[in-house]
């Protein structure tokens, strides 16, 4: 089909004479060219009457031409010079942008239940904020959201755990998409579809993203220039541009990739072969979110209570304290680290993300705790002969595991003999995980039977993590022989550790968990390892303003406000400059800037020191100190456990309190 | 170079279709197509024409056959200014000079009669009333 050039004709006052007398003056070269005795001039019959209104038809045909090329070009899309509305829609899908795809809203809530139980929750339920708000939760993979008990292990990417965050009280937070151009404020109450009587409301966690209304062609082509880098994780363009497209109001995105000093993820290959890595950091908004929940810990030893620090909001940027319930202090509590996956981010290069398991240890004397308790049960009164009066155990604090109960099922199977010693054979499952470990080993014995862990490996160790058990055969003989009727006996185990409540305030982003979530979801997961994480924090712990007083009244508080925003929303490639400050000053009607004091507290991670296998052997663990940044301009070279602070990965958290205005002359 | 023809008579200017122009006839047909036409009036060439219409019919500076020297000598400065340097590049034998003389003004309308020469020496002179 010919193009049809009659939207782009212009109108007779916007041909100008010049332009048709450049035209004709290569009209007439080209005729010469052409017709060498054809006389040409403006005076003959040719030139006149022919080459002239040619020359002016011409000229309007090239510049529908020109409005065509222009209609191609981005840039003057997003100007608004636009000439055929229904050509530059069709262009503008060739990047995948059209009136149909416009930035969904995303969002984090959080939703509160009185009951500390299994939900489960389909993917299609509806959250509605206000009359047309309608949110979708964001669930990575096939099937229902499932939100578990506290303490409960992670069986898929839909898989949430609750937390305790009051009396009677349990929350989870969710990711959630909705329509653009739907605002949602922080603490918005949204309604629901859900028939689950435990349900106590729904909640926005802060202001969502307020995504992007399509409504016009310039939009839509800031779009397409965002994305004519491709939309994936090849490249650090491709991750932003994806990104920013998904959450276009994130204050930073600073993908780091192998080469970068900062990405310490791919140095662990003996043979120096590294497979593409991404860490990909973002900031949702200049200031975090506080959160406060309560804690349960688990008594390791007298006085000392651990846990798995395991927050509703995910990944926190800072823990800002740690009291009893009403608030008071506790003596001492310490932050180790642990990497869940030593193969994708050994040691500490998974700090901050989604693969650190940060434990929480408490040493004190003030907390109130609720006793432990132990119970066995066996289906079998003849076999196996455990003495239940004496055999028994206990379930002490891990630092790396949230549980605070074990329920263990152990059904015997018949015997094996291994290295000469015939062993009791039990399959055993973790009854409120849902884990299984195929085979574990009872020793024979005059006295006690032991459980061999060693024999079944680390999954074994996983499985009765914190547990310390003994059995005591109720006769002198522990026989496994096939005559005493050993199939199918079955023994439970309930465990239940002596516990003590916390208040954990802490600070966390919630974008970091919707990415998290964006990029386990199947049809965009990238095929290089990527890993989401929060910045690297470093909290400025003194921020001195030494300023030149002017003739007007200086207005500090106002000063303090830039200062809180400027220095908040400092993320890569945003660098610190005295130039903004002293501009900060001036504009608080100061005379300008002297000088600064600033001393920041940088972390490798929350944890101070870090357990290198997962075990909780504080003794083995290393030490991972914070250091104090003096310098803002300093890059941070030290790699401790794999972790390097630098540029692209550092976040400064400025309170207020922290900010002190000094005038000097 | 060639073109097609105008007959100029006393009704106007007609085209020949039948016949054509060529060399320095073609070059003195541009000309006189000059000279007639109003200086300004082609919008993408504001320099073309002469103002032998504005000084005359437009105008009352004509008042005897001594003041239409004037404008005849300004008209011919202007065509032969706007020939020289309009004239397609090729043209072998452009206009080198070109005379317009008064020689009778009536009631009716003043006579004038043109005279054209090329740069190899060849002339044409034509007569001709602007009514």
């Amino acid at each position: 089909m010919p193009l049809d050039l009659t939207p782009y004709l212009p109108t007779q006052a916007e041909v100008t004479s010049s332009h048709v007398a450049e035209v004709l003056s290569r009209l007439r070269i080209q005729s010469l060219s052409l017709f060498p005795d054809v006389k040409t001039t403006t005076n003959s019959v040719f030139g006149n009457l022919i080459l002239e209104p040619l020359a002016t038809l011409l000229a309007t045909y090239e510049i529908a031409a020109e409005r065509v090329r222009s209609d191609m070009i981005l840039s003057n899309i997003a100007q608004g010079i636009i000439y055929d509305c229904n050509f530059v829609t069709e262009y503008l899908k060739n990047y995948g942008v059209s009136a149909d795809s416009g930035v969904p809203v995303i969002g984090t809530v959080r939703l509160k239940f009185d009951t500390n139980k299994k939900f489960i929750i389909d993917r299609g339920t509806h959250i509605l904020f206000g009359s047309v708000g309608l949110f979708h939760i964001i669930a990575p993979e096939i099937g229902d959201v499932i939100v578990d008990m506290v303490g409960s292990s992670k069986t898929s990417n839909n898989w949430y755990a609750l937390t305790k965050t009051g009396d009677n009280e349990y929350a989870v937070n969710l990711p959630v998409i909705g329509p653009a151009g739907v605002t949602v404020a922080k603490d918005s109450i949204a309604f629901t579809d859900l028939d689950i009587p435990e349900l106590i409301s729904i909640e926005a966690v802060r202001d969502f993203e307020s995504g992007r209304m399509p409504t016009t062609l310039p939009e839509l082509a800031v779009m397409a220039q965002a994305i004519s880098y491709a939309a994936n994780f090849a490249d650090r363009g491709g991750a932003i541009g994806f990104l920013k497209r998904k959450l276009p109001n994130l204050v930073g995105v600073s993908p780091i990739k192998s080469g970068d000093d900062e990405m310490q993820r791919d140095k662990d290959s003996i043979l120096g072969v590294n497979t593409g890595k991404m860490d990909v950091l973002v900031k949702g908004a200049t200031t975090y979110v506080t959160d406060s929940v309560i804690i349960s810990l688990a008594e390791y030893s007298s006085n000392d209570y651990r846990t798995a620090l395991t927050l509703p909001g995910g990944i926190p940027n800072m823990i800002e304290s740690v009291t009893d319930i009403d608030g008071n202090p506790v003596d001492n509590f310490y932050i180790y680290g642990t990497s869940s996956d030593n193969n994708r981010a050994r040691y500490a290069s998974a700090a901050f993300s989604d693969l650190e398991i940060l434990g929480l240890r408490v040493t004190t004397q003030s907390l109130l705790a609720q006793d432990s308790s132990y119970q066995i049960i066996k289906n079998n009164s003849n076999y196996p002969k455990l003495d239940i009066a004496n055999s028994g155990g206990i379930y002490k604090g891990h630092i790396f595991s949230n549980k605070l109960e074990r329920k263990i099922k152990l059904v015997a199977t018949g015997t094996k003999v291994i290295n000469g010693v015939t062993k009791g054979v039990f399959y055993a499952e973790d009854m409120l995980s849902g884990e299984i470990l195929e085979e574990l080993f009872i020793t024979e014995s005059n006295s006690r039977g032991v459980i061999d862990f060693e024999a079944s490996g680390i999954k074994a160790y996983h499985m009765f993590n914190g547990i310390d058990l003994y059995f005591e055969t109720s006769s002198n003989s522990f026989n496994v022989s096939t005559t005493d009727t050993f199939q199918n006996a079955e023994i439970i185990l309930y465990f239940r550790a002596k516990t003590a409540n916390v208040l954990v305030t802490y600070r966390y982003d919630p974008s970091v968990q919707i990415v998290n979530t964006l990029l386990k979801s199947g049809d965009i997961q990238p095929v290089i390892d990527v890993l989401p994480k929060a910045f690297n924090t470093a909290y400025i712990d003194n921020l001195t303003i030494n300023y030149k007083r002017g003739s007007a009244i200086v207005k500090k508080e106002q000063i303090k406000d830039e200062l809180l925003e400027y220095f908040n929303s400092l993320v890569y490639d945003n660098t610190y400059d005295y130039t903004t400050i002293n501009d900060i000053v001036l504009y608080g009607n100061a005379k300008g800037l002297d000088s600064m004091d600033i001393t920041a507290t940088v972390y490798h991670s929350l944890a101070e020191k870090w357990s290198l296998d997962g075990l909780d052997v504080i003794d083995d663990f290393v030490e991972l100190p914070t250091k104090n940044l003096i310098n803002f301009n300093a890059t941070y070279d030290e790699a401790l456990l794999y972790n390097i602070v630098g540029p692209r990965n550092i976040n400064y958290i400025l309170d207020r309190n922290k900010i002190t205005l000094r005038e000097v002359s | 170079m060639k073109g097609i023809k105008i007959d100029f008579n006393a009704t106007g200017a007609v085209l020949d279709l039948d016949s054509m122009v060529s060399g320095f006839d073609a070059v003195n047909q541009d000309t006189l197509v000059n000279l007639g036409t109003q200086r300004g009036s082609d919008v993408i060439d504001k320099n073309r024409g002469s103002s032998l219409e504005a000084l005359t019919l437009k105008s009352s500076s004509v008042i005897s056959l001594q003041a239409s020297l004037h404008v005849a000598n300004i008209v011919a400065a202007e065509t032969s200014f706007y020939i020289f340097s309009s004239d397609d590049f090729n043209e072998p034998d452009k206009l080198a000079n070109m005379e317009l003389q008064p020689i009778a003004l009536t009631p009716n309308g003043l006579k004038l009669n043109t005279v054209t020469v090329s740069i190899s020496g060849q002339y044409r002179g034509i007569s001709t009333t602007l009514i």
